[in-house]
Formats: structure tokens, sequence, C-alpha cells
């Protein structure tokens, strides 16, 4: 929490702003509604002076205390503990700033009171003038209060959404609509009591009231109720806006990201919202942890089936790399060295997506490394892998292949694909492409698949990967696993790196 | 009752709500006339009052109208389930309308206005005098906000009452309707409360006489009862809000309890405010997160299907054997698995596993296992080469991450007895059931996929006539009974004496699992399967 010392300093200072205008506020109401002389008022302004500045003191060091020491380490792992504090104390501040003000405002106003017209014993006029300006005192400091407090409120506000405070006692939240209702009554009480006291004033002084005095006068505090009661609202209604692009953020994130928690930003309804959506939240998490646990073990399980994703044999570096738009799916490779410097390269993908596409996938690799025997041809393993499949995979799904064998010191290729597979020997004067077998594997079963060779220069590079054209990478849905392997020769000097997840 | 009288029932309440609003704005502008405008009530009875009154019944009948007219037949489509109406139609029709009524009732009343001051001046009841304009200015100026008042009023109360029809129509999603604030309404509550509530102090101090000792009863009471009432009805308007927030945080308090109702419920849109926005937001968010679980459990689902596939889907058929399986995973899928491979005319491999874990993780290795099996079994070689091959090929694959269990029995039928190769893998020890004696056959070594270079080694032994051998997985042991504990060995040991040669095996099987149970209520805890062979000794004919 950087710059609560700064906000300390910014709230002094609106309290020395506030001051001022309320002294001024002071002074013209004594001037113009009290119909009081400027003599009085000259005699008055030392007084009001050092009364304010005994205020504004206590509001200081009232401010260092509450707020002094609220900053957060910079590391704030797993202190959710003093977050919490932190909010409570961030949020209760404008309250209790409000009745310190209104009480110390109260409590030195009768001491001035005291203190200037106090006689042993007073007659029935100054007891009635003595009440109605407690009155009026109660009044002012009520609404000069509430201006403090949503002063205070709005400038804490961005502290309080930094905190990252995910759910707290239900019992600690307020209702804004009762505030904004509060603030708004006092606000007309303070209105009517002061057109009463200036009308009041102004006839026993013998005159009638003024049109323009009294527009004034419900000007002025309908401009600063007004103010304090539509921010309220605008405050409420913001927080609640901050919500929905919340909401509307989440929906757009993945599976596991959508039931991330809100901060509790506010004391008021939409923190106790934030808090009962992070409680739901927290529910839908119980609910589906089981499958959000399962899908990220099986995610952890298809890439321990995969193979190492470098592989350097004679000179040569094959890479692979399977990329899934989900946890779990049908895209496979495999790089696997065998007798005389022969580097099998294979790559593939189930059709469809998610799950069902993992468990063929799987088999499919098994049975693959099982058939992988040193003589092994392109054409007869994936004979034997479709036959393998037939017996098994559900109607709907396919398998779409490559595999290709590189003799390392003959340099030679020997491939065959099956399905919407693509390989292409790029060399330095023009790109080799090689053609695909149009039936995807686990379609007929009686099906043969030839192996076919070409030679392949020092300099060329052997790339496989699914779907014969980039233009139609996924032809299924967006949904489908992409999956690549290369293999090219590297200079002695190049250390392969270490296997890296896809 | 019938829609129709339902319908009618509330368009009552309706009108119950505008005359008592008329009625309390009467009241002002009566209390007007007599405190602010010094007139006696004798005077305002002869034309005021009545006529006051009078527009009170023709706006009390023509709000009613245009209430029958614009929701009569919404309200009676909800009430009735009355079909065939699109639901955003009632939702639009219900939403706007307090709003409508809100400036219904603003122009009615301007119209009454010019129509009580214009009859006023043609009739020659009022004098026109330079002063009487602003005179005039005045008190239309105090009427309008009046009429402001109670148009606010009427918005509330329109919005309470249709509020139980809003939330009948159960809208999830906002369309393209005008979004609105609900900031505009506080703002527009607050200036007119604070209007009528300083003006009516404003006149009085205004009218009264200097000479005359200062009315503070009067001025209090005058500002006490405005100002009462504005800030009555600036609380009716924040609380008829905050009430539509509250839905939400009720909604979601209700969804996150779970004891309560289900998880996906929606929060109805009540509103075309931030709370309306707000509901809709969650709405969305709540159908994608929805959606994407079910994406999963749809692709659990297809995925049991290819596990399904996987298990062999037919016994293969030897005469004089029989063969009963059972596997049950206690997720959609799971690690578990059997095969049962003719590899010959009279030699056949039966395999039971086990592999860790369970569910989407365990399915995935379990078909890799199952597939790493069947290529394996068909390159030859006694039980135990099949499992160190078997081994040496998951070892490759799982990097020594993930292991299973797995016991190979290759059966090769002869015309006097029938030979058992029996390999295990940390498989739980299979059983030879002989004349109702169980008897548990010892043989193991390290699960598949730890050690590449482990020894494994196979025990041979003979059926005879009527001889059954069981294998199983650790699921059958962890059933838990009605008790809730975990049955013993004992327990499947004497259960395994009950099976008999003379009852079909398949039967037998499914009757023993019965009598294991469930796990109670709560389903399994852990994925069970059994494999029962059974040789009758009697000569193959092949």
């Amino acid at each position: 929490m950087k710059g609560t010392a700064k906000t300390m300093l910014r709230l002094c200072g609106a309290y020395t702003l506030l001051g001022a205008i309320v002294l001024a506020g002071i002074l013209l109401s004594n001037r113009f509604v009290s119909n009081g002389s400027w003599d009085e008022l000259l005699m008055r302004w030392e007084e009001l002076a050092l009364s304010y500045a005994v205020i504004l003191t206590f509001l200081f060091v009232f401010t260092f205390y509450r707020l002094g020491g609220t900053s957060l380490p910079e590391d704030r792992d797993g202190d959710e503990r003093s977050e919490n504090r932190l909010w409570r104390r961030l949020t209760r501040f404008p309250s209790e700033l409000f009745i310190f003000y209104f009480c110390l405002g109260v409590i030195i106003s009768q001491l001035y009171r005291f203190l200037t017209a106090y006689e042993p014993h007073w007659t029935s006029a100054q007891w009635l003038e003595y009440g109605k300006g407690s009155m009026f005192d109660i009044s002012t400091f009520g609404a000069f209060a509430a201006i403090h407090y949503s002063c205070a409120r709005w400038m804490l506000r961005p502290h309080i959404r930094e905190l990252r405070v995910h759910r707290e006692e239900p019992g600690r939240f307020r209702s804004a609509a009762g505030s904004i209702v509060g603030i708004a009554a006092i606000g007309m009480v303070y209105m009517q009591l002061r057109l009463f006291w200036y009308a009041y004033s102004s006839h026993e002084t013998g005159h009638s009231s003024q049109l323009p005095v009294l527009f004034m006068i419900g000007l002025i505090v309908f401009a600063v109720t007004y103010s304090v009661a539509v921010l309220m609202s605008v405050y409420l209604f913001r927080d609640m806006q901050r919500l929905i692009s919340r909401f509307r953020e989440l929906s757009r994130l993945g599976r596991g990201a959508m039931l991330s928690r809100i901060p509790v930003a506010s004391p008021y309804e939409t923190g106790e919202l934030a808090i009962a959506f992070n409680s739901l939240q927290e529910r839908f998490q119980r609910e589906y942890s089981r499958l959000d646990q399962d899908l990220e073990l099986a995610y952890h399980v298809q890439e321990q089936l995969l193979s190492d994703n470098r592989i350097q044999l004679g000179g040569w570096l094959a890479t692979g790399e399977c990329r899934r738009p989900m946890e779990v799916g049908g895209g496979f490779f495999d790089l696997r060295a065998i007798k005389n410097g022969r580097l099998i390269l294979v790559a593939g993908r189930v059709t469809g997506s998610g799950l069902p596409s993992a468990l063929v996938m799987s088999a499919l690799l098994m049975t693959l490394r099982s058939e992988m025997k040193d003589e092994a041809s392109t054409g007869q393993l994936m004979t034997t892998l479709n036959r393998y499949l037939m017996d098994f995979m559900p109607d709907n799904l396919r398998v779409h292949m490559g595999i290709g064998i590189l003799d390392t010191a003959g340099y030679t290729l020997e491939w065959a694909l099956a399905g919407d597979m693509g390989m292409t020997v790029h060399r330095e004067d023009a790109d080799w492409t090689a053609g695909s077998h149009p039936v995807p594997l686990g379609q007929l079963r009686e099906i043969v698949y030839g192996g076919e060779l070409i030679l392949v220069g020092p300099n060329d590079r052997i790339h496989l990967h699914t779907a014969a054209s980039s233009v139609n990478f996924c032809p299924e849905d967006g949904t489908a696993d992409k999956v690549s392997v290369s293999a090219a020769r590297i200079a002695s000097n190049e250390i392969p790196g270490r296997r890296q997840s896809p | 009752m019938t829609g129709r009288r339902k319908a009618t029932g509330v368009i009552w309440h309706f009108f119950a709500a505008y005359v008592a609003a008329l009625f309390v704005g009467s009241f002002f502008i009566t209390l007007n006339n007599i405190l602010l405008g010094g007139i006696s009530i004798p005077e305002l009875l002869e034309f005021n009052i009545p006529f006051i009154l009078s527009s009170d019944v023709v706006f009390a009948f023509v709000l009613l109208g245009i209430t029958r007219w614009r929701l009569s037949a919404p309200i009676r489509h909800i009430q009735g389930k009355e079909s065939g109406v699109d639901p955003r139609l009632l939702f639009d029709r219900f939403i706007r309308f307090p709003m409508e009524l809100f400036w219904g009732m603003t122009l009615i009343s301007i119209g009454f206005m010019v129509l009580y001051h214009g009859s006023a001046i043609l009739s020659g009841r009022d004098t026109v005098t330079p002063r009487y304009w602003a005179t005039l200015a005045k008190t239309m100026g105090a009427e309008l906000n009046i009429a402001l008042l109670l148009s606010i009023l009427l918005y509330i109360v329109s919005r309470r009452l249709l509020r139980p029809f809003i939330m009948r129509l159960e809208m999830e999603k906002l369309g393209n309707e005008k979004r609105r604030s609900a900031i505009f309404p506080i703002a527009l509550t607050f200036t007119v409360c604070y209007l009528i509530s300083f003006t009516a102090s404003l006149r009085l101090l205004l009218v009264s006489d200097p000479m005359k000792p200062f009315d503070s009863g009067a001025f209090f009471a005058i500002a006490g009862v405005y100002t009462g009432f504005a800030a009555f009805i600036f609380f009716l308007l924040i609380f008829e809000i905050r009430k539509d927030l509250r839905l939400s945080i009720d909604r979601l308090r209700q969804l996150a309890d779970e004891t309560g109702q289900g998880i996906h419920l929606p929060i109805p849109i009540v509103s075309l405010d931030e709370t309306g926005r707000l509901a809709d937001a969650f709405n969305e968010l709540q159908h994608r997160v929805v959606r994407s679980y079910d994406e999963v459990e749809r692709q659990l689902k297809l995925a049991y299907d290819v596990q399904e596939r996987l298990l062999p889907r037919t016994l293969p058929e030897f005469e004089n054997v029989e063969i009963a399986a059972l596997c049950q995973q206690c997720y959609e899928v799971g690690g578990d698995f059997y095969d049962v491979i003719r590899l010959d005319v009279n030699r056949m491999a039966v395999a039971i596993g086990d592999v860790s874990g369970k569910g989407m993780p365990a399915a995935l290795l379990m078909s890799a296992m199952m597939a790493g099996l069947r290529a394996e079994i068909v390159k030859g070689g006694t039980a135990a080469d099949i499992l160190t091959r078997l081994n040496r090929l998951v070892c490759r694959t799982t990097k020594g991450t993930m292991y299973a269990t797995l016991g190979l029995a290759l059966f090769e039928f002869t015309d006097s007895a029938a030979r058992l190769d029996y390999a295990s893998a940390g498989h739980v020890a299979p059983y030879l059931i002989r004349n109702g004696q169980t008897e548990e056959w010892p043989c193991s070594s390290l699960p598949l996929g730890i050690d590449p270079d482990i020894p494994l080694e196979g025990i041979q032994t003979e059926l005879g006539p009527g001889h059954i051998f069981a294998a199983y997985t650790d699921g059958i042991i962890e059933t838990r009974d009605g008790t809730g504990d975990m049955i013993s060995f004992d327990r499947w040991e004497e259960e395994l004496g009950r099976l008999t040669p003379d009852q079909p095996l398949t039967r037998q099987l499914s009757e023993l699992l019965v009598r294991l149970g469930q796990d109670g209520d709560s389903g399994l805890q852990d994925d069970r399967t059994v494999v029962l062979l059974q040789w009758h000794g009697k000569p193959l004919k092949l």
C-alpha cells in the first residue's frame, strides 16, 4: 500500500480547505443570516480562527493516529488477515471521522459558548439564545461532518480497492441507501433551520426576510447536500459498474480463471454483493474441484505419455511441439532413435477434442511404441496401427498421422502420411512437399498404407505437421490440437536444450 | 380465480395507489392554499376543492385507463400462463411502465394546472394585474413541484407493484433495451424533494408580516410536514432501488448456501439500471461457467464410451470354459481394466489391471496400458516375459512417474487339464476356488512402471474340472458395507467360496457384487473389477 502517507497529507489538506470554507461560511452567515455588523465579525474572526485551528489540530492527530501504520509490506502473499484488518480500518475511518468531527465540533462550540456567555444566572432569553445556538451548532457540525465523511471516503477508495480482501463478516457492511437518505434528511433539516434562524433574526431586528438571502441559503445547502448525497449514489453505482465490468471480464476468461474471486472494495451493499459472489465462486470451486483436479492431473499424465520434445542423433536434432486449446486432447508426437542411426519422427492428432481423443491417443501411442521395431517401416507401422485402432475406436473419431524414418547416416527419409497431414522438406533451392494418403486411420480396416523414400541433404530441414495446409489447419473447429515435428542438422558445437513443456 | 380476474385485482391495487397519491397531492395543495395562500376553507370550498377533487377523480380514472391499456394483457398472460407471448415483450412493457406513468402523470398534471388557471382567468375569477403573473408563476411552480413529487411517488409504487410480475418472467439476459442509470431518478427525486421542502418554507417566510410576532409554530409545522413528506418520498425511492440490489445479494447468498437450491439459478433481472445490468453480467458469467463444465462432463460421457470400447465387448468363447467379468468405475472413467484375448485354438490370456489414481488421469494410463498389453501379448512368451517387456515399455513411456498393477494369466486347455501360467506386477493375489475352498495364490512383484530392470517371475498350476480362477482389483476389498467399514478379505473369501459350478458364472458374479453392496448412498469409492474363469473339465470340441 503505497501512498497512504500521501493520502493522509491530502486528507489534512482537505480538512484545511474545508475549514477555510466553513469559517467563511460562518462569517458570511453571521453577516447576512444573523444580520451581524462587520465590527462584530472582526471581533469573532480571531475566536473562530483559534477554535478552528484547535479542531484542525485534533483532526490531523486523529487522522494520523487512525491511518498511520496502515501500509502493507511489498510481499503480500498469504497475508489475508492483515489485509482484512487494514480493510476494516480504512472502511471504518470515514464514519469514525464523522463522529469525531461532530463530537469535537459540538464540544468546542459548547466550550466557546460557555466561556463567552457564561453568567451565574441566565435569563430565559439567554437560555433561549443558548438553545438556538446549540441547535445551530449541532446542525452545522452534523452537516460538515457529513462533508468530511464523504471527502474521506472519496480519498480512501483507491486504497480500499487495492486490497485483496475476498471475504468479510456480513455484519461489517452498512447500507449506503441509509447514508444517502440520512445525508439528504440532514441537508433538508439544516436548510430549514438556517431559514428559520435567518427569518427569526430578521424579524427580531424589525426587518423582513430578503428573498436573495433566502435563495442563497437554499442554494448553498442544496449544492452541498446534493453533492454529498448524489456523490454517494455515484460511488455506489460506480462500484456496481466495476462489478459488472469484472463479471464481464471473468466471462471472457478460461474455465479455471472464471472462478476467480473479486476484491471487496466497499463497506456498503456492493461490498456485500462481492462477498456473496465470492462465496458462490467458492461453492463453484468445491462443486467442480474433482473435475478441475482430474483435468490437471490428466494434463500431467498426457505430458508424461509424450516423448521428450528433443532428440539428437548423428548430428541431427529433432524437436516436437504440441499445442492444445484444452488441458487434454488428441494431439501427439513421438521421437525415437532406433538402430543403424535411424530416427523415427511421428506426429498426429486424434479428431474430436478433450478426454475421448486423449484416451485414443494414449492407446495409440503405446501401441506405436510397442510396434516400433528396429526394422520397422513406415507403411507397415501405419497399417498395423490402423487395424489395431479399428478394434476399439468410436465411429466418430479418426486419426490423422504421419510417420517419418530418417536415416541420419544414409541421408534418406522414409515417410507415410494418413489423413490431413503435411510434410515439407525445406531445401536451399526449393521446398519439397509430400502428399498424404487421404484416408485417416480408423476409417477402413483393410487399407494398406505404403511408405515412400526420398533423399535428404545435410542442409535440409524436415517439417511434419498436422493439417496439410495452414489455411485448413483446424478443419473441424478451433479446438483441434496443433502438432508439429521438425528435424534438421545442427552444428557440432550447438548443444540442444532441455525438454520444455509444450 | 382466472387470469383475467387476478389481473383485474392487480389493476385495482394500482387504482388504490393512484387514489392515495392524488389524495396526498390534494392535501398538500389545499395546505398550500390555506397556510401559504391565506385562503379560507369556505373560499376554497366554493371552487378550488371541488375542482381538485373532481380532477382527482378524472385523474384516477385516466390513470386507471392507461394502466388497464398497458398492463391488463401482460398481467393476464403471466397469471393465466397464457402461451404464445414473447416474455421479452412482457418484460419490456412492465419495465417501462413506471417511467411511462411518471411522465404521463407529470404531463396530465401540467394539463390540469393550465386548465385550472386558464379557466380562472377566463371566467374572471382571478383578476389579472401586473403582479398576478408573478403570483401565478409561483403558484404553478409549487403545483408543478407537488405534481412531480406525486409522479415520483407513483413511479415508486408502480415499480413495487410490478416487481413480482417482472421476477416471475425470470429474465436472465438484457436485450437491446435502452440502458438507464439509477442516479438520474435519485438526483431528480432529491432535487424535487428539496425544492418542495424549501419552497414551502420560503413562501411562508415571504408572506409573514414583520409587524406581527414571528410565528415559529407555523414555520415548524409547515417545514416539518413538507420536509417529512419529501424525506419520506426520497427514502421510498432509495429503498426501492436498494431492494433490487438486495434481491441480487440474497440470490447470490442463496446460491452460495450449499444446503439451499441448485447452484445454477440465475438472478432475475428486475430493472434496466445498474442492478439489472449487474444481474445480466452475473447470469452471463454463470452461464459460461456452467457451460464450460458441462462440456467437460459431456467429454467424460464420450470418454466413457471410448473406455467401454477398450474393454472387451464380447468374451472369446471356448467350449467348457466359462468366463464372467465385470468392471465398475467409480467415476465416469477410471483406471481399472481387464482383457480376455484368444491366443490360439486352445490358449487364451486373461489380464486384470489397476492404474494408480481414479478418473481422467487413471483412464489415460489405463488405455495406454491396455494397448501396450495387447501389443506385447501377441509377440508371445510366458506371462512373466510379457509383463517384463510391458514393464520396460511402461517405464519408457511414463518415466517412472506413474504405475499400474497387472495380473496376467495364460491358460492352455488340454483334454485333461487347464494349465495356468500366471505372473503379477504388484497386483493383488488371485484366488483359486476348488470345491468350495478358496485358496489365495500369492505371486507378486513391483508394479509396472517403477523399475525397468526388475525381474518378473511367473508361477504355474493346473485347474481341475469345476475349479474357478478369480482375479480382482483392490476396489473390491475397499467396498464399504452398510456400517461404513471396508469389507475384509475374510468376507471376500467367504463370498468367493459360495461360487458353485452348477450356476451360470455371470449370474453368480452379478449376485456377488450385489451382496457386497455399493458403498451405501455415496456410490463406489474406488473402481472395482472382477474376472472369473471356470473350466468345466470336459474334452474340448475344437
